[in-house]
């Protein structure tokens, strides 16, 4: 069923649409929470959450991108789960490798989250990544917002493993010095 | 600040970079799905589906192949192309000369012939993924988007390497069975592989009670195995948890292919073809019972009418024609 329809369907309150995203998404969105997570249950968990945040919201929403709106949704869904998380556990999962990354990026004396414009640092990030050639900005993106592993990143995009990984040492780089000329030092 | 903060807000980057991408990761995960954690069986079975295909497509190609003589001409891209002398479906043989510009001519079933070896690209329409197998029809691996692939010799060359370093089939087979059992003991019944890819097999355990994992195989309750070239298993999934064993225990698979059956005939009689079984998953349905939902792909002798998709959700799967998927829910406790 074509992502249009699906959105129809839940304008017009048909549980049908419910269960046209599990056909249709289910494999995408469990692969989303499960690289944040590591858990398969909760990662679960989170794909009938998602399908139940889209039936809250859509309408009003009328999402351009089913596939993307979903996975917004199901993104901020797992990273609700790690923040509520009692234990500091250590996650096996890609979001914990991650986090490790983008340790050259963001320093522990950086600039507190309190006194950072979200909306401007967002609109930095986005017109970085705006700047770099298409390929980049998908193993970019496919590594800090799917969580992909870097094998799959590189599978989906004919590249070697080691070269996924210079390019995203490059692209942290390159971003740490287009954000220190705006004035974050993070 | 933190870096989970980092994280939190590159979710908000502007839609229109984030929504080419989630798309195209989208379709992937509908296509060949590799095996990662958490979905493995429910992304073997999906690119089970793709291979029995693409495989037909294939076994016409090599079909021709046999049949055709060729003359070889130099185009001005430096490629050597092969015409045919049989009529029918257009084969095309392209030998690569290194430049990559020279691949990007590359589309729907045409044989390419790298490093002196032939491969067969398969590409659906509308998918972006190219498929390759070799002459055994045996599938190799695929590329992804060769249009904008700037390495894209390279990843030729990658993806068609000699397979034939580290383990062997068998051996890939007998790791995992040994892996399986350890976990699952007597009931393992059969392995298979279901993919080669780079550096690992998929092998698909069969397992003789269906136990709650993750999803079930075409041929029943199983799990998935992921076997390295070095002979280590980098993860096996289909787990057991306690939803309702009992009753799970109690089901066999002929009861719900019958049930199918029923089903089938019951909405749309003789509409349908042929349909194939594709998913079995357990799930606790909207009425809070432990159910086995079954999802199939309806082979259509026509084209169904809107209302008949409408009404039974009817999702079209990898683009066939008159082939739609649907999903019946078997309530066992």
């Amino acid at each position: 069923m074509e992502d249009n329809e699906i959105i129809s369907l839940l304008e017009s309150r048909d549980e049908k649409a419910i269960e046209q995203i599990r056909i249709k998404y289910s494999s995408y969105l469990f692969t989303i929470a499960n690289n944040i997570l590591g858990d398969d249950r909760e990662a679960e968990e989170c794909v009938s959450e998602t399908c139940f945040r889209a039936w809250s919201s859509i309408p009003p929403e009328h999402p351009d991108s089913l596939s993307r709106y979903l996975s917004s949704i199901i993104r901020n869904c797992a990273l609700d789960i790690i923040r509520t998380r009692k234990t500091a556990k250590r996650l096996n999962s890609e979001y914990s490798l991650s986090i490790d990354e983008i340790g050259d990026l963001i320093s522990s004396d950086g600039i507190p989250e309190d006194e950072i414009d979200a909306d401007f640092l967002r609109n930095s990030i986005s017109s970085f990544l705006r700047s770099v050639p298409e390929k980049q900005r998908t193993v970019f993106i496919r590594r800090y917002f799917f969580f992909d592993s870097l094998k799959e990143i590189a599978v989906f995009n004919g590249m070697s493993v080691s070269s996924v990984k210079v390019t995203l040492f490059r692209l942290r780089k390159e971003l740490k010095e287009h954000l220190m000329k705006e004035g974050y030092y993070l | 600040m933190k870096k989970e903060e980092f994280f939190s807000i590159l979710g908000g980057i502007d839609e229109d970079i984030l929504t080419p991408i989630a798309e195209n990761r989208a379709r992937e995960n509908r296509k060949i799905l590799t095996l990662k954690k958490g979905a493995e069986m429910k992304r073997i079975i999906a690119a089970l589906a793709v291979l029995m295909t693409v495989s037909a497509f294939a076994l016409t190609i090599v079909a021709l192949d046999y049949k055709a003589s060729s003359k070889t001409d130099a185009d001005e891209n430096g490629i050597s192309k092969s015409e045919e002398s049989y009529s029918g479906p257009e084969t095309v043989i392209y030998e690569a000369d290194g430049d990559p510009d020279s691949l990007r001519t590359l589309y729907y079933s045409k044989t390419i012939r790298i490093a002196g070896r032939d491969v067969y690209g398969y590409s659906e329409p509308g998918n972006s993924d190219l498929y390759l197998f070799d002459k055994n029809v045996s599938f190799i691996g695929w590329i992804s988007d060769p249009d904008s692939d700037p390495t894209l010799g390279e990843s030729f060359e990658k993806v068609i390497k000699d397979p034939g370093s580290g383990i062997s089939d068998d051996e890939a087979v007998k790791i995992a069975y040994e892996h399986a059992a350890g976990i699952y003991g007597s009931s393992v019944l059969d392995c298979e592989i279901v993919d080669v890819a780079g550096d690992d097999y998929s092998v698909l355990v069969t397992l003789a009670k269906m136990y709650e994992a993750a999803d079930f195989s075409v041929r029943g309750p199983g799990c998935a195995v992921r076997v390295m070239r070095d002979g280590t298993v980098d993860l096996c999934t289909g787990g057991m948890y306690d939803v309702d064993a009992d009753a799970l225990s109690k089901v066999t698979l002929a009861e719900t292919d019958s049930f199918v059956r029923e089903k089938i005939d019951e909405q749309f009689g003789g509409a349908v073809e042929r349909y194939e079984v594709f998913e079995r998953r357990v799930v606790v349905n909207d009425a809070g019972r432990t159910a086995i939902r079954i999802g199939v792909s309806c082979f259509f002798k026509e084209t169904p009418s809107k209302e008949t998709i409408e009404k039974y959700g009817l999702g079209g799967t990898w683009g066939l024609d008159n082939r739609y998927g649907c999903s019946f829910e078997y309530v066992i406790g």
